[in-house]
Protein backbone atom coordinates (compact mmCIF):
# COMPACT_ATOMS: atom_id res chain seq x y z
CA UNK A 1 0.00 0.00 0.00
CA UNK A 2 1.00 3.64 -0.36
CA UNK A 3 2.48 5.53 2.12
CA UNK A 4 2.69 9.18 0.58
CA UNK A 5 -0.14 10.84 2.07
CA UNK A 6 -3.49 10.29 0.26
CA UNK A 7 -4.90 12.89 -2.09
CA UNK A 8 -8.07 12.11 -1.02
CA UNK A 9 -9.52 10.51 2.44
CA UNK A 10 -12.58 9.60 3.06
CA UNK A 11 -13.20 7.97 6.06
CA UNK A 12 -16.97 6.53 7.80
CA UNK A 13 -18.94 8.76 5.75
CA UNK A 14 -22.70 8.62 6.52
CA UNK A 15 -25.37 10.32 4.61
CA UNK A 16 -29.12 9.23 5.26
CA UNK A 17 -32.41 10.41 3.88
CA UNK A 18 -35.03 10.08 6.43
CA UNK A 19 -34.36 6.09 7.03
CA UNK A 20 -32.77 5.47 3.70
CA UNK A 21 -28.74 4.59 4.40
CA UNK A 22 -27.71 6.29 1.17
CA UNK A 23 -23.43 6.69 2.20
CA UNK A 24 -23.68 4.56 5.08
CA UNK A 25 -19.83 4.10 6.54
CA UNK A 26 -17.73 4.54 3.68
CA UNK A 27 -14.09 4.91 4.04
CA UNK A 28 -11.87 4.83 0.82
CA UNK A 29 -8.16 6.78 -0.29
CA UNK A 30 -7.57 8.08 -3.61
CA UNK A 31 -3.88 8.78 -4.29
CA UNK A 32 -2.70 11.01 -7.07
CA UNK A 33 -3.07 10.11 -10.45
CA UNK A 34 -5.27 7.16 -10.04
CA UNK A 35 -8.29 6.39 -12.55
CA UNK A 36 -11.31 5.30 -10.37
CA UNK A 37 -14.26 3.42 -11.38
CA UNK A 38 -17.51 3.48 -9.23
CA UNK A 39 -19.90 1.17 -9.95
CA UNK A 40 -22.76 -0.39 -8.16
CA UNK A 41 -26.24 -1.17 -8.84
CA UNK A 42 -29.29 1.59 -9.18
CA UNK A 43 -29.67 2.87 -4.96
CA UNK A 44 -26.58 2.08 -4.48
CA UNK A 45 -25.36 6.04 -3.21
CA UNK A 46 -22.92 6.23 -6.11
CA UNK A 47 -24.23 9.75 -6.80
CA UNK A 48 -25.21 10.51 -3.02
CA UNK A 49 -20.81 10.01 -2.69
CA UNK A 50 -19.39 12.21 -5.31
CA UNK A 51 -22.18 15.07 -3.59
CA UNK A 52 -20.35 14.22 -0.75
CA UNK A 53 -16.84 14.68 -1.86
CA UNK A 54 -17.76 17.44 -4.06
CA UNK A 55 -19.80 19.39 -1.30
CA UNK A 56 -22.94 19.68 -2.58
CA UNK A 57 -24.55 17.75 0.16
CA UNK A 58 -23.09 17.78 3.47
CA UNK A 59 -22.45 14.54 5.35
CA UNK A 60 -24.56 13.78 8.58
CA UNK A 61 -20.39 12.20 10.45
CA UNK A 62 -17.68 10.76 8.98
CA UNK A 63 -14.52 12.47 7.57
CA UNK A 64 -13.47 14.02 3.80
CA UNK A 65 -9.67 15.23 4.15
CA UNK A 66 -8.30 16.44 0.80
CA UNK A 67 -4.46 17.03 0.82
CA UNK A 68 -4.37 16.10 4.55
CA UNK A 69 -6.95 19.15 5.27
CA UNK A 70 -10.47 18.52 6.58
CA UNK A 71 -12.97 19.64 3.90
CA UNK A 72 -16.16 17.92 5.13
CA UNK A 73 -17.34 21.19 6.34
CA UNK A 74 -16.84 23.52 3.23
CA UNK A 75 -19.14 24.32 0.69
CA UNK A 76 -18.87 23.35 -3.05
CA UNK A 77 -17.33 26.84 -4.30
CA UNK A 78 -14.68 26.36 -1.75
CA UNK A 79 -13.52 22.81 -2.72
CA UNK A 80 -13.64 24.20 -6.55
CA UNK A 81 -10.80 26.64 -5.61
CA UNK A 82 -8.83 23.63 -3.54
CA UNK A 83 -8.99 21.78 -6.66
CA UNK A 84 -11.96 19.21 -6.29
CA UNK A 85 -14.61 19.54 -9.68
CA UNK A 86 -17.39 17.27 -10.50
CA UNK A 87 -19.17 17.43 -13.41
CA UNK A 88 -23.04 16.11 -13.69
CA UNK A 89 -25.28 13.13 -14.72
CA UNK A 90 -27.75 15.07 -16.53
CA UNK A 91 -26.06 17.58 -18.94
CA UNK A 92 -25.65 20.69 -16.81
CA UNK A 93 -24.90 23.60 -18.85
CA UNK A 94 -25.80 26.65 -20.23
CA UNK A 95 -28.37 26.59 -22.92
CA UNK A 96 -28.30 29.97 -24.55
CA UNK A 97 -24.69 30.14 -25.38
CA UNK A 98 -21.58 28.42 -27.42
CA UNK A 99 -19.75 25.43 -26.37
CA UNK A 100 -17.21 27.45 -26.79
CA UNK A 101 -18.62 30.22 -24.56
CA UNK A 102 -19.29 27.56 -22.27
CA UNK A 103 -15.67 26.51 -21.83
CA UNK A 104 -14.40 29.38 -21.68
CA UNK A 105 -16.86 30.87 -19.02
CA UNK A 106 -14.80 27.58 -16.84
CA UNK A 107 -11.46 28.89 -17.83
CA UNK A 108 -12.38 32.35 -16.78
CA UNK A 109 -13.74 31.07 -13.79
CA UNK A 110 -10.29 29.11 -12.59
CA UNK A 111 -8.57 32.40 -13.75
CA UNK A 112 -10.34 34.46 -11.20
CA UNK A 113 -11.31 36.78 -14.63
CA UNK A 114 -15.45 36.62 -14.08
CA UNK A 115 -15.83 39.39 -12.33
CA UNK A 116 -14.56 41.14 -15.44
CA UNK A 117 -17.47 43.63 -17.08
CA UNK A 118 -15.69 45.91 -19.24
CA UNK A 119 -14.23 43.70 -21.81
CA UNK A 120 -15.84 41.10 -24.04
CA UNK A 121 -15.45 37.30 -23.50
CA UNK A 122 -14.40 37.30 -27.18
CA UNK A 123 -11.76 39.81 -26.68
CA UNK A 124 -10.19 37.73 -23.98
CA UNK A 125 -7.93 35.70 -26.59
CA UNK A 126 -6.15 34.02 -24.09
CA UNK A 127 -8.81 31.93 -22.67
CA UNK A 128 -10.28 31.16 -25.87
CA UNK A 129 -6.97 29.78 -27.47
CA UNK A 130 -6.92 27.56 -24.00
CA UNK A 131 -10.51 26.60 -24.47
CA UNK A 132 -9.73 25.91 -28.01
CA UNK A 133 -6.83 23.86 -26.69
CA UNK A 134 -9.14 21.75 -24.58
CA UNK A 135 -11.73 21.23 -26.73
CA UNK A 136 -8.99 19.84 -29.24
CA UNK A 137 -8.03 17.44 -26.55
CA UNK A 138 -11.17 15.26 -26.69
CA UNK A 139 -12.20 16.01 -29.93
CA UNK A 140 -15.08 18.66 -29.50
CA UNK A 141 -13.53 21.33 -32.04
CA UNK A 142 -16.03 21.04 -34.96
CA UNK A 143 -18.94 21.88 -32.98
CA UNK A 144 -17.32 24.50 -31.33
CA UNK A 145 -19.70 28.21 -32.39
CA UNK A 146 -22.72 26.04 -31.68
CA UNK A 147 -25.45 26.19 -28.99
CA UNK A 148 -25.78 23.12 -26.74
CA UNK A 149 -28.64 22.20 -28.08
CA UNK A 150 -27.60 21.72 -31.87
CA UNK A 151 -25.15 18.96 -30.90
CA UNK A 152 -25.36 15.70 -30.60
CA UNK A 153 -25.77 14.35 -26.62
CA UNK A 154 -22.53 12.32 -26.68
CA UNK A 155 -20.75 16.29 -27.12
CA UNK A 156 -23.20 17.65 -24.77
CA UNK A 157 -21.91 14.85 -22.50
CA UNK A 158 -18.52 15.81 -23.59
CA UNK A 159 -18.75 19.35 -23.01
CA UNK A 160 -20.06 19.27 -19.55
CA UNK A 161 -16.58 16.98 -18.95
CA UNK A 162 -14.88 19.52 -20.81
CA UNK A 163 -16.01 22.16 -18.26
CA UNK A 164 -14.89 20.62 -15.56
CA UNK A 165 -11.70 19.75 -16.98
CA UNK A 166 -11.06 23.59 -17.90
CA UNK A 167 -11.22 23.90 -14.06
CA UNK A 168 -8.03 21.94 -13.46
CA UNK A 169 -8.66 19.91 -10.45
CA UNK A 170 -6.69 17.52 -8.75
CA UNK A 171 -9.39 15.45 -8.72
CA UNK A 172 -12.22 14.51 -10.91
CA UNK A 173 -15.53 13.15 -9.91
CA UNK A 174 -17.52 12.61 -13.16
CA UNK A 175 -21.24 11.15 -12.34
CA UNK A 176 -21.99 8.99 -15.32
CA UNK A 177 -20.21 10.83 -18.63
CA UNK A 178 -21.95 8.20 -20.74
CA UNK A 179 -25.97 8.07 -18.70
CA UNK A 180 -28.36 8.30 -22.20
CA UNK A 181 -25.61 8.00 -24.68
CA UNK A 182 -26.28 4.85 -27.09
CA UNK A 183 -24.71 1.94 -26.44
CA UNK A 184 -23.13 2.63 -29.68
CA UNK A 185 -21.46 6.10 -28.90
CA UNK A 186 -20.56 4.87 -25.18
CA UNK A 187 -17.19 3.81 -26.29
CA UNK A 188 -16.02 6.34 -28.46
CA UNK A 189 -17.17 9.37 -25.47
CA UNK A 190 -15.44 7.34 -23.04
CA UNK A 191 -12.68 6.91 -24.92
CA UNK A 192 -11.83 10.93 -25.33
CA UNK A 193 -13.13 11.53 -22.14
CA UNK A 194 -10.24 8.84 -20.75
CA UNK A 195 -7.30 9.81 -22.78
CA UNK A 196 -7.94 13.84 -22.11
CA UNK A 197 -7.73 12.43 -18.39
CA UNK A 198 -4.56 10.57 -19.08
CA UNK A 199 -2.91 13.46 -20.96
CA UNK A 200 -3.45 15.78 -18.06
CA UNK A 201 -3.10 12.84 -15.35
CA UNK A 202 -5.68 14.25 -13.12
CA UNK A 203 -6.44 11.66 -10.11
CA UNK A 204 -10.47 10.87 -11.31
CA UNK A 205 -13.50 9.16 -9.58
CA UNK A 206 -15.92 7.60 -12.44
CA UNK A 207 -19.34 7.06 -11.78
CA UNK A 208 -20.09 4.11 -14.51
CA UNK A 209 -22.77 1.46 -15.14
CA UNK A 210 -21.32 -0.17 -18.22
CA UNK A 211 -19.59 -3.17 -17.17
CA UNK A 212 -18.02 -3.34 -20.20
CA UNK A 213 -16.48 0.23 -20.31
CA UNK A 214 -15.41 -0.20 -16.61
CA UNK A 215 -13.17 -3.41 -16.82
CA UNK A 216 -11.63 -1.86 -19.79
CA UNK A 217 -10.82 1.31 -18.60
CA UNK A 218 -10.29 1.34 -14.80
CA UNK A 219 -6.74 0.29 -12.71
CA UNK A 220 -9.00 0.65 -9.45
CA UNK A 221 -12.95 -0.50 -9.25
CA UNK A 222 -14.73 0.45 -5.81
CA UNK A 223 -18.23 -1.46 -5.83
CA UNK A 224 -20.95 0.02 -3.70
CA UNK A 225 -24.01 -1.72 -2.61
CA UNK A 226 -26.86 -0.13 -0.15
CA UNK A 227 -24.36 2.80 0.69
CA UNK A 228 -21.37 0.98 2.33
CA UNK A 229 -18.39 -0.60 -0.25
CA UNK A 230 -18.46 -4.14 -1.35
CA UNK A 231 -15.13 -4.01 -3.12
CA UNK A 232 -12.37 -1.79 -3.77
CA UNK A 233 -9.20 -2.83 -5.94
CA UNK A 234 -7.77 -4.09 -9.08
CA UNK A 235 -10.18 -4.65 -11.71
CA UNK A 236 -9.28 -8.56 -11.68
CA UNK A 237 -9.87 -8.52 -7.83
CA UNK A 238 -13.02 -7.13 -8.16
CA UNK A 239 -14.10 -9.23 -10.34
CA UNK A 240 -13.26 -12.44 -9.23
CA UNK A 241 -15.06 -11.59 -6.04
CA UNK A 242 -18.61 -13.63 -5.91
CA UNK A 243 -21.12 -11.11 -4.14
CA UNK A 244 -19.97 -8.46 -6.58
CA UNK A 245 -20.94 -10.86 -8.89
CA UNK A 246 -23.91 -11.65 -7.03
CA UNK A 247 -25.04 -7.87 -7.17
CA UNK A 248 -23.45 -6.72 -10.34
CA UNK A 249 -22.29 -8.49 -13.04
CA UNK A 250 -24.67 -11.95 -12.31
CA UNK A 251 -27.52 -9.81 -11.38
CA UNK A 252 -28.95 -6.66 -13.21
CA UNK A 253 -25.53 -6.30 -15.53
CA UNK A 254 -25.37 -10.41 -16.62
CA UNK B 1 -22.43 37.32 -29.07
CA UNK B 2 -23.18 34.86 -32.86
CA UNK B 3 -26.96 34.89 -34.19
CA UNK B 4 -27.92 37.73 -32.75
CA UNK B 5 -29.06 40.98 -34.37
CA UNK B 6 -27.86 43.90 -33.65
CA UNK B 7 -25.48 42.81 -30.44
CA UNK B 8 -22.72 44.57 -31.39
CA UNK B 9 -21.87 48.90 -30.74
CA UNK B 10 -22.03 49.63 -34.30
CA UNK B 11 -26.32 48.44 -33.74
CA UNK B 12 -26.23 50.92 -30.70
CA UNK B 13 -25.02 54.06 -32.49
CA UNK B 14 -27.00 53.55 -35.38
CA UNK B 15 -29.94 53.34 -33.09
CA UNK B 16 -29.06 56.71 -31.29
CA UNK B 17 -28.10 58.52 -34.75
CA UNK B 18 -31.35 57.40 -36.07
CA UNK B 19 -32.74 58.68 -32.70
CA UNK B 20 -31.15 61.90 -33.35
CA UNK B 21 -32.21 62.38 -36.44
CA UNK B 22 -35.79 61.41 -36.29
CA UNK B 23 -36.40 64.26 -33.58
CA UNK B 24 -36.27 67.38 -36.18
CA UNK B 25 -38.25 65.00 -38.69
CA UNK B 26 -40.94 63.59 -36.17
CA UNK B 27 -41.09 67.98 -34.57
CA UNK B 28 -41.88 69.13 -38.39
CA UNK B 29 -44.46 66.53 -39.56
CA UNK B 30 -46.11 65.52 -36.43
CA UNK B 31 -45.17 68.11 -34.14
CA UNK B 32 -45.76 67.33 -30.07
CA UNK B 33 -44.92 63.83 -31.28
CA UNK B 34 -40.68 64.43 -30.85
CA UNK B 35 -41.00 64.64 -27.37
CA UNK B 36 -42.07 60.87 -26.62
CA UNK B 37 -38.89 59.58 -28.45
CA UNK B 38 -37.55 61.58 -25.66
CA UNK B 39 -38.76 59.62 -23.00
CA UNK B 40 -38.48 56.30 -24.92
CA UNK B 41 -34.64 56.69 -24.94
CA UNK B 42 -35.06 57.79 -21.35
CA UNK B 43 -36.85 54.58 -20.24
CA UNK B 44 -34.62 52.49 -23.03
CA UNK B 45 -32.07 53.16 -20.23
CA UNK B 46 -34.30 51.43 -17.61
CA UNK B 47 -35.52 48.95 -19.76
CA UNK B 48 -32.18 47.92 -20.57
CA UNK B 49 -31.11 47.60 -16.62
CA UNK B 50 -34.22 45.44 -16.44
CA UNK B 51 -33.14 42.85 -19.02
CA UNK B 52 -29.78 42.49 -17.47
CA UNK B 53 -31.83 41.49 -14.34
CA UNK B 54 -34.12 39.25 -16.74
CA UNK B 55 -32.63 37.98 -19.84
CA UNK B 56 -28.66 37.74 -18.86
CA UNK B 57 -29.89 36.90 -14.88
CA UNK B 58 -33.20 35.01 -14.60
CA UNK B 59 -34.50 37.40 -12.36
CA UNK B 60 -37.93 38.90 -13.10
CA UNK B 61 -37.85 42.15 -11.30
CA UNK B 62 -41.68 43.67 -10.73
CA UNK B 63 -40.77 46.72 -9.46
CA UNK B 64 -37.88 48.80 -11.41
CA UNK B 65 -40.27 51.83 -10.96
CA UNK B 66 -38.16 51.52 -7.23
CA UNK B 67 -35.23 52.74 -8.58
CA UNK B 68 -36.78 55.22 -11.38
CA UNK B 69 -38.65 56.63 -8.52
CA UNK B 70 -35.84 57.00 -6.55
CA UNK B 71 -33.37 58.53 -9.78
CA UNK B 72 -36.39 61.06 -10.08
CA UNK B 73 -36.72 62.09 -6.04
CA UNK B 74 -33.81 62.49 -5.90
CA UNK B 75 -33.62 65.35 -8.36
CA UNK B 76 -36.67 66.96 -7.18
CA UNK B 77 -36.20 66.70 -3.64
CA UNK B 78 -32.51 67.69 -4.13
CA UNK B 79 -34.20 70.88 -5.66
CA UNK B 80 -36.52 71.73 -3.36
CA UNK B 81 -34.48 71.55 -0.64
CA UNK B 82 -31.07 72.44 -1.59
CA UNK B 83 -31.56 74.08 -4.29
CA UNK B 84 -28.96 72.11 -6.38
CA UNK B 85 -30.08 72.12 -10.01
CA UNK B 86 -26.76 70.67 -12.21
CA UNK B 87 -28.20 67.39 -13.44
CA UNK B 88 -25.55 65.44 -13.70
CA UNK B 89 -24.96 66.03 -9.51
CA UNK B 90 -28.52 64.77 -9.21
CA UNK B 91 -27.99 61.90 -11.52
CA UNK B 92 -25.06 61.08 -9.17
CA UNK B 93 -27.18 61.33 -5.84
CA UNK B 94 -30.24 59.44 -8.00
CA UNK B 95 -27.20 56.80 -8.90
CA UNK B 96 -26.13 56.12 -5.21
CA UNK B 97 -29.29 55.94 -3.33
CA UNK B 98 -30.23 53.17 -6.39
CA UNK B 99 -27.14 51.27 -5.68
CA UNK B 100 -28.04 51.63 -1.95
CA UNK B 101 -31.53 50.42 -2.10
CA UNK B 102 -30.68 47.58 -4.44
CA UNK B 103 -27.91 46.10 -1.99
CA UNK B 104 -30.12 46.85 1.26
CA UNK B 105 -33.27 44.81 -0.75
CA UNK B 106 -30.69 42.73 -2.56
CA UNK B 107 -29.18 41.30 0.64
CA UNK B 108 -32.30 39.33 1.24
CA UNK B 109 -33.90 39.27 -2.51
CA UNK B 110 -31.15 37.17 -4.76
CA UNK B 111 -31.56 34.17 -1.97
CA UNK B 112 -35.27 34.01 -3.75
CA UNK B 113 -36.42 32.73 -7.29
CA UNK B 114 -38.72 33.04 -10.00
CA UNK B 115 -42.17 34.60 -8.14
CA UNK B 116 -40.74 35.30 -4.60
CA UNK B 117 -37.85 37.39 -6.15
CA UNK B 118 -40.50 39.47 -8.28
CA UNK B 119 -43.04 39.96 -5.29
CA UNK B 120 -40.29 41.63 -3.19
CA UNK B 121 -39.44 43.56 -5.54
CA UNK B 122 -42.96 44.89 -6.12
CA UNK B 123 -43.05 45.86 -2.32
CA UNK B 124 -40.09 46.76 -1.97
CA UNK B 125 -41.55 49.38 -4.46
CA UNK B 126 -45.09 50.36 -3.47
CA UNK B 127 -43.39 50.94 -0.42
CA UNK B 128 -41.55 53.71 -1.34
CA UNK B 129 -45.07 54.82 -3.39
CA UNK B 130 -46.81 54.94 -0.39
CA UNK B 131 -43.69 57.07 1.04
CA UNK B 132 -43.82 59.58 -1.42
CA UNK B 133 -47.84 59.47 -0.97
CA UNK B 134 -48.68 59.96 2.01
CA UNK B 135 -44.91 61.76 3.63
CA UNK B 136 -47.14 65.29 1.61
CA UNK B 137 -45.08 67.96 3.75
CA UNK B 138 -41.98 66.48 2.63
CA UNK B 139 -42.50 64.93 -0.66
CA UNK B 140 -45.79 67.20 -1.81
CA UNK B 141 -47.53 63.90 -1.94
CA UNK B 142 -49.61 63.29 -5.52
CA UNK B 143 -49.16 66.79 -6.43
CA UNK B 144 -45.03 66.30 -7.15
CA UNK B 145 -42.44 68.03 -7.09
CA UNK B 146 -42.00 70.39 -9.63
CA UNK B 147 -38.54 70.59 -11.48
CA UNK B 148 -37.04 73.55 -13.08
CA UNK B 149 -34.64 74.30 -16.00
CA UNK B 150 -31.42 71.77 -15.28
CA UNK B 151 -28.06 73.52 -15.65
CA UNK B 152 -26.28 70.19 -18.53
CA UNK B 153 -22.87 69.79 -18.10
CA UNK B 154 -21.69 72.31 -14.84
CA UNK B 155 -22.10 75.33 -17.04
CA UNK B 156 -24.72 75.11 -19.52
CA UNK B 157 -28.27 76.48 -17.85
CA UNK B 158 -31.47 75.95 -19.56
CA UNK B 159 -33.61 78.46 -17.96
CA UNK B 160 -33.91 80.62 -20.66
CA UNK B 161 -34.52 78.36 -23.20
CA UNK B 162 -37.98 78.31 -24.78
CA UNK B 163 -40.08 74.95 -24.72
CA UNK B 164 -39.21 73.27 -28.12
CA UNK B 165 -35.68 74.47 -28.07
CA UNK B 166 -35.37 73.37 -24.08
CA UNK B 167 -36.96 70.25 -25.31
CA UNK B 168 -34.37 69.67 -28.21
CA UNK B 169 -31.38 69.81 -26.24
CA UNK B 170 -32.72 67.37 -23.45
CA UNK B 171 -33.39 65.18 -26.27
CA UNK B 172 -29.79 65.11 -27.43
CA UNK B 173 -28.32 65.43 -23.91
CA UNK B 174 -30.61 62.19 -23.07
CA UNK B 175 -28.89 60.68 -25.86
CA UNK B 176 -25.90 61.10 -25.15
CA UNK B 177 -26.22 59.41 -21.73
CA UNK B 178 -28.33 56.60 -23.39
CA UNK B 179 -25.32 55.84 -26.06
CA UNK B 180 -22.91 55.60 -23.50
CA UNK B 181 -24.82 53.95 -20.87
CA UNK B 182 -26.01 51.53 -23.44
CA UNK B 183 -22.53 51.17 -24.54
CA UNK B 184 -21.33 50.15 -21.39
CA UNK B 185 -24.37 47.31 -20.85
CA UNK B 186 -23.15 45.82 -24.46
CA UNK B 187 -19.71 45.61 -22.48
CA UNK B 188 -21.43 44.03 -19.35
CA UNK B 189 -23.31 41.59 -21.28
CA UNK B 190 -20.50 40.16 -23.11
CA UNK B 191 -17.77 40.35 -20.80
CA UNK B 192 -16.74 37.16 -18.78
CA UNK B 193 -19.26 38.61 -16.19
CA UNK B 194 -22.11 38.50 -18.20
CA UNK B 195 -21.04 34.93 -19.56
CA UNK B 196 -21.17 33.80 -16.09
CA UNK B 197 -24.43 35.69 -15.27
CA UNK B 198 -26.15 33.46 -18.42
CA UNK B 199 -24.63 30.31 -16.63
CA UNK B 200 -26.35 31.20 -13.20
CA UNK B 201 -29.71 31.63 -15.07
CA UNK B 202 -29.96 28.73 -17.01
CA UNK B 203 -27.66 26.25 -14.93
CA UNK B 204 -27.42 27.63 -11.46
CA UNK B 205 -25.55 24.33 -9.82
CA UNK B 206 -22.94 24.31 -12.32
CA UNK B 207 -22.33 27.97 -11.89
CA UNK B 208 -21.97 26.75 -7.99
CA UNK B 209 -19.79 23.68 -9.45
CA UNK B 210 -17.21 26.23 -11.38
CA UNK B 211 -16.44 27.95 -7.90
CA UNK B 212 -19.14 31.24 -8.43
CA UNK B 213 -20.73 33.06 -5.42
CA UNK B 214 -23.80 32.64 -7.43
CA UNK B 215 -25.73 34.74 -4.91
CA UNK B 216 -22.49 37.73 -5.31
CA UNK B 217 -23.18 38.10 -8.88
CA UNK B 218 -26.90 38.15 -8.80
CA UNK B 219 -26.47 41.06 -5.84
CA UNK B 220 -24.03 42.53 -8.43
CA UNK B 221 -26.10 42.40 -11.59
CA UNK B 222 -29.33 43.47 -9.44
CA UNK B 223 -26.97 46.97 -8.46
CA UNK B 224 -26.09 47.54 -11.66
CA UNK B 225 -29.33 47.55 -13.25
CA UNK B 226 -30.99 49.72 -10.09
CA UNK B 227 -28.19 52.05 -11.05
CA UNK B 228 -29.91 52.27 -14.38
CA UNK B 229 -33.42 52.73 -13.63
CA UNK B 230 -32.16 55.32 -11.00
CA UNK B 231 -30.33 57.24 -14.24
CA UNK B 232 -33.53 56.39 -16.23
CA UNK B 233 -35.40 57.93 -13.20
CA UNK B 234 -33.58 61.05 -12.95
CA UNK B 235 -32.98 61.79 -16.33
CA UNK B 236 -36.83 61.33 -16.76
CA UNK B 237 -37.68 64.18 -13.98
CA UNK B 238 -36.63 67.51 -16.12
CA UNK B 239 -38.62 66.57 -19.25
CA UNK B 240 -41.52 65.08 -17.59
CA UNK B 241 -40.59 68.72 -15.16
CA UNK B 242 -42.55 66.85 -12.24
CA UNK B 243 -42.01 64.09 -10.15
CA UNK B 244 -45.04 62.20 -8.90
CA UNK B 245 -45.42 58.99 -7.29
CA UNK B 246 -46.74 57.47 -10.66
CA UNK B 247 -42.89 57.03 -11.35
CA UNK B 248 -42.83 54.40 -8.11
CA UNK B 249 -46.08 52.64 -8.78
CA UNK B 250 -46.34 49.18 -9.84
CA UNK B 251 -47.82 50.46 -13.21
CA UNK B 252 -44.41 51.74 -14.29
CA UNK B 253 -42.78 48.00 -12.94
CA UNK B 254 -45.35 46.26 -15.63
CA UNK B 255 -44.63 49.19 -17.79
CA UNK B 256 -40.81 48.25 -18.06
CA UNK B 257 -41.27 44.79 -17.88
CA UNK B 258 -44.10 45.69 -21.67
CA UNK B 259 -41.38 47.37 -23.13
CA UNK B 260 -38.94 44.55 -22.86
CA UNK B 261 -41.32 41.66 -23.77
CA UNK B 262 -42.27 44.22 -26.59
CA UNK B 263 -38.89 44.45 -28.00
CA UNK B 264 -37.63 40.99 -27.40
CA UNK B 265 -35.74 39.98 -24.17
CA UNK B 266 -33.87 37.74 -26.10
CA UNK B 267 -31.90 40.31 -27.55
CA UNK B 268 -29.69 42.90 -26.74
CA UNK B 269 -31.15 45.92 -28.56
CA UNK B 270 -34.82 44.19 -27.43
CA UNK B 271 -35.52 46.67 -24.25
CA UNK B 272 -34.22 49.84 -26.92
CA UNK B 273 -36.23 48.87 -29.32
CA UNK B 274 -39.22 47.89 -26.92
CA UNK B 275 -39.00 51.35 -25.03
CA UNK B 276 -38.81 53.17 -28.12
CA UNK B 277 -42.06 51.53 -29.68
CA UNK B 278 -44.60 51.87 -26.18
CA UNK B 279 -44.07 55.29 -26.09
CA UNK B 280 -45.60 55.76 -29.06
CA UNK B 281 -48.26 52.65 -28.61
CA UNK B 282 -48.88 54.22 -25.32
CA UNK B 283 -49.74 57.64 -26.86
CA UNK B 284 -51.35 56.06 -29.44
CA UNK B 285 -53.58 53.88 -27.26
CA UNK B 286 -54.29 56.86 -24.95
CA UNK B 287 -56.06 59.09 -28.03
CA UNK B 288 -58.02 56.42 -29.52
CA UNK B 289 -59.73 55.41 -26.18
CA UNK B 290 -60.04 56.38 -22.75
CA UNK B 291 -59.77 52.09 -22.38
CA UNK B 292 -56.07 52.45 -23.26
CA UNK B 293 -55.08 49.97 -20.88
CA UNK B 294 -57.68 47.44 -22.85
CA UNK B 295 -55.41 47.74 -26.25
CA UNK B 296 -52.33 47.54 -24.36
CA UNK B 297 -53.28 44.46 -22.74
CA UNK B 298 -54.53 43.08 -26.01
CA UNK B 299 -50.89 44.11 -27.37
CA UNK B 300 -49.43 41.83 -25.03
CA UNK B 301 -51.23 39.02 -25.59
CA UNK B 302 -50.62 38.87 -28.51
CA UNK B 303 -47.11 39.15 -28.26
CA UNK B 304 -47.05 36.51 -26.11
CA UNK B 305 -49.17 34.16 -28.44
CA UNK B 306 -48.09 35.55 -31.63
CA UNK B 307 -44.52 36.58 -31.49
CA UNK B 308 -42.91 35.83 -28.13
CA UNK B 309 -39.37 36.78 -29.15
CA UNK B 310 -40.43 40.39 -29.58
CA UNK B 311 -40.16 42.63 -32.61
CA UNK B 312 -36.96 41.44 -32.87
CA UNK B 313 -37.86 38.21 -33.33
CA UNK B 314 -39.32 38.99 -36.50
CA UNK B 315 -36.10 39.77 -38.01
CA UNK B 316 -35.78 35.63 -37.69
CA UNK B 317 -38.53 35.37 -40.63
CA UNK B 318 -37.49 33.59 -43.52
CA UNK B 319 -39.04 36.80 -45.54
CA UNK B 320 -36.78 39.38 -43.60
CA UNK B 321 -33.85 37.42 -43.80
CA UNK B 322 -34.48 37.53 -47.89
CA UNK B 323 -35.08 40.98 -47.38
CA UNK B 324 -31.65 41.52 -45.45
CA UNK B 325 -29.95 39.39 -47.95
CA UNK B 326 -31.10 41.58 -51.02
CA UNK B 327 -30.16 44.58 -49.21
CA UNK B 328 -26.51 43.51 -49.03
CA UNK B 329 -26.36 42.31 -52.71
CA UNK B 330 -27.93 45.45 -53.39
CA UNK B 331 -25.16 47.64 -51.20
CA UNK B 332 -22.28 45.14 -52.66
CA UNK B 333 -23.16 46.19 -56.21
CA UNK B 334 -23.47 49.98 -55.84
CA UNK B 335 -20.48 49.76 -53.76
CA UNK B 336 -22.03 51.25 -50.62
Amino acid sequence: MNTETPLLEVSNLRKYFGGVRAVDGVSFRVYEGELIFLIGPNGAGKTTLVNLVSGYLKPDSGLIAFNGRDISRLDMASRVKLGIARSFQFVNVSWSISLLENIAIAIASRRGINLSMLRSLESHTDVIEEAIQLAKLVGLEKNLDKLPLEVSHGDRKILDVVMTLALKPKLLLLDEPTSGVSTRDKFDIIDRIVSAIKATGISSIIVEHDMDIVFSYANRIIAMHSGRILADGPPEDVRSREDVRAVLLGGLYA
Amino acid sequence: MRREIGNNIRSIVIVAVIAGLLYPVISSIMPGWEVMLTYGIILAIAALGFNLLFNYTGLLSFGHAAFVGLGAYAVGLSVKYIGLRILEVQVLIGVLLSALLALIVGFIAVRYRGIFFAILMLVTAQILWGFYVKFYHITGGTDGIRIPRPTLFFIYDTTGLGYHAFNMVYHYYALLWFTVLAIIMWYIVNSPFGYTLRVIKDAETRAVALGVNVDRYRLLALVISAIYAGIAGALYAPINRLVTPDLAYWTLSGKIVFMSILGGTMYFLGPIIGALTYVYLETIAQRITIYWYLILGITIIAIMFFMPRGLLGLTELEGFKKMARLFSALRLQFKL
